[in-house]
């Protein structure tokens, strides 16, 4: 194992670790019990895209028993980093770790597929995931009025969300209002740069995360809330081993609005009448609602139960589990390690997770993670909302109010087909 | 391949197949071409009489036809409206089974779902009359369900049909019944050897050589088979083996056999294929009417869930035979009207073989009789000492096997001393008792092996389960679990080696299912190579050579159904392993 990896040692921020070789070695070997977790290897039906089948084109790429090409490395893009095969390992191997060093060098080897690439040059020019980051920035700006640009709380939303999500972003502003947390609205970085770094652009990443650390420092905020779990992640874990210290307390806004509930400040549900002129299927009544775990939120964060509490105590309404919960979560495909390489397999990923749901019998899945909603939303079929879980709880207290686009602005692709007064209270 | 080592003596005598040199000397009096089920049949009821006999397979027991069936010595529903008389044969020749192997059949259960409800009572009846026939092979009688319950036992059928009725059929590993019968040929005194080819025929002038002519003969007979020269395929060897009477038990290779007699027959094989699933779908067997009314079936097997059959007639070399990935889609497209899960299932395998059915013109492959004949050449082509066994079934082989060796002792005369057929009554080797359950615990508490592994292992090798574990635990490293998909021991890796002619992998996946999961060999090929080449005393280049075939043979069974991405992505796979990964070391 140690030929390509140690050899370019110097210019590696982010060598194979000794424990990844190991995790490699162990996953590689192993009776790959695990296969039928494996989302990717559900969707694309294959041996090779399985835990095993990815760790042991790792192991013969790092002994150098197969040569790095784009054919080989195309592989290594095929898993989301959902981590549910971590949940079930005995040797407690970690897949993410024993694809990064080779993702590492087949990013800087330039072998990472056309898909990936572009990932890669689109992050760099336009700052964001999803279009320019000033194009973001100047959508973030119809919240000003919501924000507190004094506040020592950062709110940052993550490109995903603001790109297309803004439902969320503003309910999660009024929650803050409501709650009376003053919040302030990023200047600068939109995006944290996980991206770049789950897809083995470690430089790149880094850079982002310096930018990141040095605009929370300016603005001398003393916590960061993001409604993005992968933003969070990245902040909180990922940084310190990229070498950049964020000098904030980083929280996802489930766990923040926990916080802020246990004030009593909040307004109690309403029934049956919840947003001012926006009545929403999903708060008409009592009616169940089921709730998907991002997986970063969930297996890498550890955060399960917030959402969970806040839905049935904040928000007064009945969860119906799905089948696979918590720690054994199904992916939904959303991560943008999985949706840009493979967009198809990504999509059936989702696909699988939404027939989940359906099966609990809820109307309304709601969950916390912009991607999960992106991917979800897109794929779910009519009969089941995709909810933001903020969205829920403003709808739930009455503190939605109907939202205008300003004019001349690109309507956000969740607004579409609906049109504000269209819809009656029911 | 060095076959001189000596091997160390087990509880059973050792078979004589590896080290058979040196038979040219003697007087066989019947050699059996093939080591199929029929086969190895054969060769074990004449051994039971007390005939000297030699088993020659061109590849390994079961590798041919035998391989490729569902697996079940089922009782024969879908004859008995047609051909009652051949139900209760093969409900009769299925209770034989089961009695002399009980450790290897089990039960599975059924459920055939009715979509009309019109039809309910008259299958019911059919059912019913069933019932009567399968007493005999210690089938249940038939259950009717409603939706509900049959939804409750199986959760994941389309609902909408109107009734189910249940039945149950015996399953059974059909390589190790194959492997079963031919030890106890060799246990009763057969010279069994597989991968031995027959590559001519010995026929000699009757007036030249001083033979014993027949009782049947007459003078009519000119010429006559004495025996054949055959060739090991692993070594090169050749040697001529020679037999009073000759057996050909070629199955779907019967008229090639006899092509080296210049006879010039035909059969109408028909081809059938199974799809391997990676994962077991149902608890119980499905019976599924295919898209053009065919009736097919879905069953668990082991971890993983077999699907079939196909029948189309075949036309070519009985060698060559391949899937076609429209057989492929055809056996998925029928499976998801009943079950839609089905297409989340990876599609692990895909084996193709040939039913040695007979020859007839006229009527549709489904149609084509499953019956089979015995053809005593000397009558028909005036060729002497060459008896023929053509079509048949594997649950009725050991009939076909009756009958076969009644036509040979008849043929050797009233001076041969021939017992009778004693293979209805006799147990095959392990199938002396049944171990039960408490002693299964026994066992793995005894030997410290995991239960699961013993519940396979005394599935197999029934009473013979604890030689196995004496043995094979007396080696280091017999305890270490060589397949993890499905647990094999090393212990009985090497016992299948010792006592059951397992001579290259291919050989091992039939006695111990090595190779046989979801990953197809990837995980357990090379411990497996490792055990074969010490226990054999192959060299390096040996085992690579054998490992690289074993693999490219299971790459063969999925390259039928892979295309695009998944392709790509199998054979990148697949390269990792045999390029790179695990064979990199031999190669450099």
């Amino acid at each position: 194992m140690s030929g390509k990896a140690s050899g370019k040692a110097p210019s590696q921020p982010i060598s194979r670790t000794p424990d990844a070789v190991t995790q490699t070695r162990l996953c590689a070997l192993c009776p790959n019990m695990c296969r039928f977790l494996c989302p990717v290897a559900a969707a694309e039906k294959s041996e090779a895209v399985t835990p095993r089948g990815k760790a042991t084109l790792a192991l013969d790429l790092g002994r150098g028993a197969l040569p790095l090409s784009e054919e080989t490395a195309g592989l290594l893009y095929r898993c989301a980093g959902c981590r549910a095969c971590r949940e079930w390992c005995p040797s407690g191997c970690d897949l993410v770790a024993v694809l990064e060093g080779p993702r590492a060098e087949a990013a800087r080897g330039g072998f990472a597929p056309a898909e990936v690439r572009g990932v890669r040059d689109r992050l760099v020019r336009d700052r964001s995931l999803h279009g320019p980051a000033g194009e973001l920035a100047l959508r973030l700006e119809r919240f000003r009025e919501l924000a507190d640009p004094l506040a020592s709380t950062l709110y940052f939303p993550g490109c995903a969300a603001v790109a297309s999500r803004s439902k969320a972003v503003e309910a999660s502003l009024r929650f803050f209002e409501a709650a009376g947390e003053p919040v302030a609205l990023p200047r600068g970085e939109i995006c944290c740069g996980l991206p770049l770094d789950v897809l083995g652009y470690v430089e790149e990443a880094t850079g982002f995360a310096r930018g990141l650390a040095d605009s929370v420092a300016e603005g001398g905020f003393a916590t960061v809330v993001s409604g993005c779990p992968m933003c969070v992640w990245a902040m909180r874990e990922r940084y310190p081993r990229l070498g950049v210290t964020l000098p904030a307390r980083v929280v996802h806004t489930s766990e923040f609005m926990e916080e802020l509930a246990a004030t009593g400040r909040l307004p109690a549900p309403r029934e049956g009448a919840p947003g001012r002129g926006r009545p929403r299927q999903h708060c008409a009544g009592a009616e169940p609602v089921t709730y998907h775990d991002p997986c970063y939120l969930g297996r890498y964060l550890g955060v399960y139960e917030p959402p969970r509490r806040l839905l049935a105590e904040v928000a007064g309404l009945k969860v119906a589990e799905m089948d696979r919960t918590r720690e054994l979560a199904a992916c939904c495909g959303g991560s943008p390690a999985l949706d840009f390489p493979a967009p198809p397999t990504a999509t059936a990923v989702g696909r699988r997770r939404l027939a989940e749901a359906a099966r609990t019998g809820a109307r309304t899945l709601v969950t916390a993670c912009p991607h999960c909603l992106e991917m979800l939303s897109g794929a779910a079929e009519a009969g089941l909302e995709v909810r933001d879980l903020a969205e829920v709880l403003a709808a739930r207290l009455g503190l939605s109010e109907a939202y205008r686009e300003p004019s001349g602005t690109r309507r956000d692709e969740w607004d579409e087909g609906e049109e504000p007064g269209r819809e009656e209270a029911g | 391949m060095d076959t001189t080592r000596p091997r160390p003596e087990g509880g059973t005598a050792a078979p004589e197949g590896l080290s058979a040199q040196g038979y040219a000397a003697e007087q066989f009096d019947v050699l059996v071409i093939g080591g199929g089920i029929t086969g190895a049949s054969v060769a074990r009821d004449l051994a039971l009489r007390g005939l000297r006999v030699a088993l020659v397979e061109r590849d390994d027991f079961g590798s041919g036809t035998t391989g490729t069936c569902m697996g079940m010595l089922h009782g024969g529903l879908q004859y008995l409206l047609s051909d009652p008389e051949l139900t209760r044969v093969e409900c009769a020749e299925s209770g034989i089974m089961q009695r002399a192997a009980p450790h290897l059949v089990f039960a599975i259960p059924f459920l055939y779902l009715i979509e009309d409800p019109g039809k309910v009572d008259a299958y019911e009846a059919f059912f019913s009359y069933y019932d009567e026939f399968q007493k005999t092979k210690y089938g249940r009688p038939h259950v009717r369900l409603t939706p509900e319950e049959a939804l409750e036992i199986e959760p994941s059928l389309r609902p909408g049909f109107a009734a189910a009725l249940t039945n149950d059929e015996p399953g059974v590993d059909v390589f190790r019944l194959n492997v079963l019968v031919a030890l106890d040929a060799a246990e009763h005194g057969a010279v069994v050897r597989n991968h031995t080819e027959v590559v001519g025929l010995l026929v000699e002038e009757s007036s030249g050589s001083g033979q014993p002519v027949s009782a049947a003969s007459g003078t009519s007979a000119h010429r006559r088979v004495v025996g054949a020269r055959v060739r090991d395929t692993l070594t090169g060897d050749v040697e001529e083996l020679r037999a009073k009477v000759t057996v050909n038990a070629g199955g779907p290779w019967v008229p090639r056999v006899l092509a080296m007699a210049g006879l010039r027959y035909r059969l109408r094989p028909t081809k059938g294929i199974h799809l391997i699933l990676d994962r077991r779908l149902t608890s119980a067997g499905v019976t599924i009417s295919a898209i053009d009314g065919r009736s097919i079936c879905l069953l668990p097997h082991e971890n993983t869930t077999l699907v079939g059959c196909t029948d189309d007639d075949y036309f070519g070399d009985p060698d060559e035979v391949r899937p076609d990935p429209q057989e492929v889609e055809y056996l998925l497209t029928s499976s998801e009207t009943v079950l839609p899960r089905i297409r989340e299932a990876r599609v692990v395998r895909v084996m193709a073989g040939l039913r040695p059915t007979l020859y007839q013109y006229g009527v549709y492959e489904d149609k084509v009789t499953r019956d089979f004949e015995v053809w005593d050449h000397e009558a028909r082509d005036g060729l002497a000492g060459l008896v023929t066994v053509a079509g048949g079934k594997m649950t009725i082989a050991r009939i076909m096997a009756e009958k076969t060796a009644d036509a040979v002792v008849a043929k050797l005369g009233p001076a041969t001393d021939a017992g009778p057929c004693r293979t209805a009554d006799l147990p095959l080797p392990g199938g002396e008792r049944v171990v039960g359950a408490e002693e299964t615990e026994e066992l793995a508490r005894r030997f410290r092996v995991p239960l699961p592994a013993v519940v396979r292992l005394v599935h197999r090798h029934g009473a013979r389960a604890a030689r196995v574990l004496e043995e094979g635990l007396a080696e280091r490293g017999g305890r270490r679990q060589v397949c993890a998909c499905e647990p094999v021991l090393e212990a009985e890796v090497r016992w299948a080696v010792r006592h059951e002619w397992a001579r290259t992998l291919g050989d091992l996946r039939r006695r111990v299912r090595l190779g046989m999961g979801p990953c197809q060999g990837l995980g357990c090929s090379e411990q497996a190579a490792a055990v074969l080449g010490l226990e054999l005393g192959l060299g390096p280049e040996q085992v690579a050579a054998d490992l690289e075939a074993f693999r490219q043979e299971r790459w063969k069974g999925q390259r039928v159904w892979l295309t695009g991405e998944q392709l790509r992505q199998q054979e990148l796979n697949q390269g990792a392993w045999l390029g790179g990964g695990a064979l990199g070391g031999w190669r450099r």
